[in-house]
């Protein structure tokens, strides 16, 4: 009898205790709800039951006025044949939910700072920062002003409604796993107004880059002249968007940097205010972290230099990869109004990069000065209310904003304080306001919308005129053969001409932007005598031609450089070999920098150095997967200019506040005797370039003897990391880390290391002749959203060795060939 | 709450009043695995995981009167979950997403396999043991006489 009883409680007792583990889960240990999540039926196992499109599938939609086919190509691509533009978007956003709802509501969350909503307390410091930043008081001021009847805001009722129809047919087991390992449920529904949070998100990684704070706090330790000189307005090797008309090689512009000077105290204050802010999560990583790998490139080929006689068009965006990738890949027909193809932002209701019968588009980011800060004095540290400005108090505006976990209780709140100029970051008692041209109220969206209809360059140009942030170089190529380029977007004007480099005074409304620069000022060309135009991040105008100011510090012109050699060279281009160029292995950094290394080598009579002299004296510069060269120069050029610039360390062993993009690196090399190359720890010696060089090159070789053993295949460029591709999320399970790629660090094709994860997001083709138009492209991914797809990673393969899928764009529905055929849907009234 | 769940919530309702009367009349041990398999199959549809602990607390109930009913309830269990992941591995490829998954969650494939393997038993095994032991004394006599 007893035994029974205590047979009977000890099985109560494990019961209690397996229920409660597979019920609540251990948060502590990171252990999720298993029940939910283990469930044959509805936990994550499920996913595999919906990897597959069903064959055909028939679903009403609210609001779809008329019969809509959606079908799914082999590749997974939705084609819809509407009968009118908003049928379509709500075509497309049923079709975009089925496959990527998770990404959605992940990116909508992440640009609303609601992200706790989803992962609860442990996203709270990114939800803040993304609050303090004012994305979601920005995005609400953009939804505000919207006019209900512009074609923007209809696109993205329409879209919503195809959206909230996929979620209604939600079912636990059909809820994406990400989810289930969360332990929540999607959102109840998506609201129209989500699409602009998502631009929001896109002018976050595109358009805010603390540079004023890196240069005002670099200045703060070796003065402004070193600053200026070392963070330049202008890039020392120019090949620019905006070509100069005549000139067949780049124009070179090298000066000698001026000496480390002294600590400049007037910015003290501001650079430790700065200094809080720069290394937030949110922050653009500088091009040390990314290797230059969030950029993009396109160019476009006049018919005059194509093999075929008609426009070329290479779209080659690069951003951060993920799984799923950051694009979907749509097209869209609606009978005598719109044929449109591309890749669209999971949450946009429009194509963003692609072309129609007509026309084709891509961009890259422009970059700029579209931001600063402003160093505000409050009256009261603790609790402000006022700023001072002009002598006079003014009063602060306060935004109380609320942050809930998934069941809707709230977590935690917090005050974020505005002046005229925008939102304010506060730390220890420091105040800086943050103008910013995202910001400002805009609709992006109606550009995006009129476009996909553009029959010429002309037309297309004219549709994006309300596009404002962020700034973009939209390269577009017609049928007629006119290729053209034009920077959209706003750049702010400054009192006086002033440039927007360090932090501004805050005290006074002089320091106030004027205006914004009229869109002819910008860098536009259409047709130019070349042949063709090139744009890679690169600075747009030739300061010699163009002084304007726009901005400073730009990307490093290794990429811009390459494919302009390229194209220089070749007047029948091909579609293939613009496939080729986008995987082009050479690298103008390595070829302008290692032999430095190989001559400092030479010089040092170090007879330790002979082999690695040798192995970079005997390389072609290509980071091809069997070459050993890059890994050592690579490991060598980390160490060298780390080395040089510790001027910028605020202390032994402390990381340099910032560091100098790469060109600037070579400037220094061209000074062989400068104050930079003394290592301020030695006291008394003073160093020089080459020994610089050589112990660095000594190190290199040395670690990676260590660590990979004698130079052999086992320092191949292949092993060397690769590339990532993470989940959403950065669940490793679902990732797919260091494919090994023909890039690295200023390749056409750039690759961020084996520790990043960006590079070539959308790689597209398109060409156009009088009479047909056909393309190419692939991303680094698939189009479902779910992992237990084949078509979660199905283009990974092929992404990484280079080849493009050859793209069926029908007209019609009839006309679709039955083998490309996948899925039908058809959504009803 | 969708129709087809409430028929499938009729019919695992029916379906444990058939077995309730069955498993008063009789000895037949493999067709009360078998039945109880079936019953956790069909409540899993209608209630997920917890079709674990409930089917199991109730087989329990039910039979109390039975040597190794607790064995024999874990078992269904098991076997039920067997079936149901073989359904799903029908659809496509679940071993290579359940690696997948074991990765997602930073754990070893094998751990989640075991864990997958350890849970119907863990949970259906400890209620059914629990029913048994609070069915009445007499009742379980009772049944035993009849």
């Amino acid at each position: 009898m007893a035994r029974g009883l205590v047979g009977t409680i000890g099985s109560a007792v494990t019961l209690a205790v397996t229920v409660f583990v597979c019920a609540r889960g251990v948060s502590a240990a990171g252990i999720p709800p298993i029940g939910p999540l283990l469930d044959p039926v509805q936990g994550a196992a499920a996913s595999v039951r919906y990897a597959d499109l069903p064959v055909t599938e028939s679903e009403a939609v609210p609001g779809m006025t008329t019969a809509t086919r959606v079908l799914f190509d082999t590749r997974g691509v939705p084609h819809v044949y509407a009968s009118n533009t908003r049928d379509a978007y709500r075509a497309l956003g049923y079709a975009v939910a089925r496959d990527r709802f998770f990404q959605m509501e992940l990116t909508y969350r992440a640009a609303s700072g609601t992200l706790t909503e989803l992962a609860g307390a442990r996203a709270l410091p990114l939800d803040k920062e993304t609050r303090t930043l004012g994305l979601a008081w920005a995005a609400e001021r953009k939804w505000a002003a919207l006019d209900s009847a512009s074609e923007g805001r209809r696109a993205m009722d329409a879209f919503a409604d195809g959206v909230n129809a996929y979620r209604e047919t939600m079912t636990t087991a059909s809820t994406p796993v990400e989810y289930k390992l969360l332990g929540t449920t999607p959102m109840a529904k998506w609201e129209a107004r989500y699409s602009v949070y998502l631009l929001m998100r896109m002018a976050l990684t595109l358009a805010y880059d603390p540079e004023d704070l890196r240069r005002t706090r670099a200045a703060a330790l070796v003065g402004r002249d070193a600053a200026n000189a070392l963070f330049p307005r202008n890039n020392p090797i120019q090949e620019p968007i905006q070509p100069v008309p005549g000139r067949t090689a780049p124009r070179e512009l090298w000066t000698v940097l001026p000496v480390p000077g002294a600590p400049d105290t007037s910015l003290l204050v501001p650079a430790k205010a700065a200094s809080l802010l720069e290394h937030t999560a949110l922050a653009m990583p500088g091009a040390e972290q990314t290797g230059d790998a969030l950029g993009s490139n396109n160019w476009a080929i006049a018919p005059q230099r194509t093999a075929s006689g008609g426009a070329l068009l290479s779209g080659d965006p690069h951003l951060d990869l993920s799984l799923p990738s950051i694009w979907y890949e749509a097209h869209l027909v609606v009978k005598d109004s719109l044929d449109v193809y591309g890749v669209t932002f999971p949450g946009s209701p429009t194509i963003v990069i692609g072309f129609n019968q007509n026309v084709a588009w891509t961009f890259t980011n422009t970059g700029g000065d579209v931001a600063d800060y402003f160093l505000e004095q409050v009256d009261d540290a603790k609790a402000p209310t006022k700023y001072l400005l002009d002598g006079q108090w003014q009063k602060l505006d306060l935004r109380v904003e609320t942050y809930r976990n998934a069941a809707g209780t709230t977590i935690a709140t917090d005050t974020v304080f505005y002046t005229h100029r925008g939102p304010v970051a506060r730390e220890n008692g420091r105040f800086l306001s943050f103008r910013w041209t995202a910001h400002d109220a805009s609709n992006e969206l109606d550009g995006f919308v009129a476009a996909t209809r553009a029959a010429s360059v002309q037309q297309w140009q004219a549709a994006m005129l309300p596009y404002k942030s962020p700034t973009q170089n939209m390269l577009v190529a017609d049928r007629s053969g006119t290729i053209a380029l034009r920077s959209y977007g706003e750049y702010p004007m400054r009192p006086n001409g002033e440039e927007g480099a360090y932090v501004r005074d805050g005290r006074t409304r002089a320091s106030d932007w004027i205006g914004m620069a009229p869109l002819d000022d910008m860098p536009q060309v259409t047709n130019p005598a070349q042949g063709y135009i090139v744009s890679a991040n690169q600075q747009p105008f030739d300061p010699a031609v163009v002084p304007r100011y726009i901005g400073g510090n730009w990307p490093d012109p290794w990429r811009a450089l390459r494919i302009n050699e390229i194209l220089r060279a070749d007047d029948k281009v091909t579609p293939e070999r613009v496939r080729q160029m986008h995987m082009d292995p050479l690298n103008v950094r390595a070829r302008m920098i290692a032999p430095y290394f190989v001559r400092a080598a030479e010089r040092s009579n170090n007879p330790a150095l002979g082999a690695a002299a040798k192995l970079l004296r005997d390389w072609d510069y290509r980071y091809t997967l069997d070459a050993q060269a890059p890994v050592l120069f690579e490991a060598a050029m980390k160490r060298a200019v780390r080395n040089a610039w510790d001027e910028l360390s605020p202390g032994e062993g402390k990381p340099a506040v910032a560091t100098p993009a790469t060109v600037v690196f070579l400037e220094l090399l061209r000074d062989s005797t400068s104050r930079w190359w003394d290592d301020r720890r030695t006291n008394g010696a003073v160093e020089t370039r080459d020994g610089l060089l050589a112990d660095a090159l000594e190190a290199a070789y040395d670690s990676l003897t260590l660590t990979r053993g004698p130079a052999g295949p086992p320092w191949a460029w292949g092993r060397a990391g690769g590339i990532n591709v993470h989940h959403l999320v950065n669940l490793p399970g679902f990732s797919r880390d260091h494919l090994p790629v023909t890039s690295g660090y200023g390749t056409i094709a750039p690759a961020s290391g084996a520790t990043g994860s960006h590079g070539a997001s959308w790689r597209m083709i398109v060409e156009l002749t009088r009479d047909r138009r056909t393309a190419w492209a692939i991303y680094p991914g698939g189009q479902s959203g779910n992992p237990a797809s084949a078509r979660y990673d199905d283009r990974l393969e092929k992404w990484r060795t280079g080849q493009l899928d050859s793209l069926v764009v029908p007209e019609s529905d009839a006309a679709f060939p039955k083998a490309r055929i996948l899925s039908t849907l058809d959504l009803r009234p | 709450m969708a129709f087809s769940s409430l028929l499938l919530i009729v019919a695992a309702l029916v379906a444990t009043g058939v077995v309730l009367l069955w498993a008063n009349q009789s000895r037949n041990q493999p067709m009360f695995v078998a039945i109880a398999v079936l019953l956790f199959i069909a409540a899993e549809f209608v209630m997920g995981w917890w079709a674990l602990p409930v089917v199991g607390l109730v087989l329990g109930l039910v039979g109390a009167r039975r040597k190794g009913v607790v064995l024999m309830v874990g078992s269904a269990a098991l076997t039920a979950w067997a079936l149901l992941f073989a359904w799903t591995a029908i659809h496509g490829n679940l071993g290579n997403f359940m690696q997948q998954l074991a990765g997602a969650m930073r754990q070893k494939p094998n751990l989640l396999l075991g864990l997958i393997t350890a849970l119907p038993a863990l949970l259906a095994g400890p209620a059914a043991r629990l029913g048994a032991g609070l069915r009445p004394e007499s009742a379980q006599t009772a049944s035993l006489k009849g």
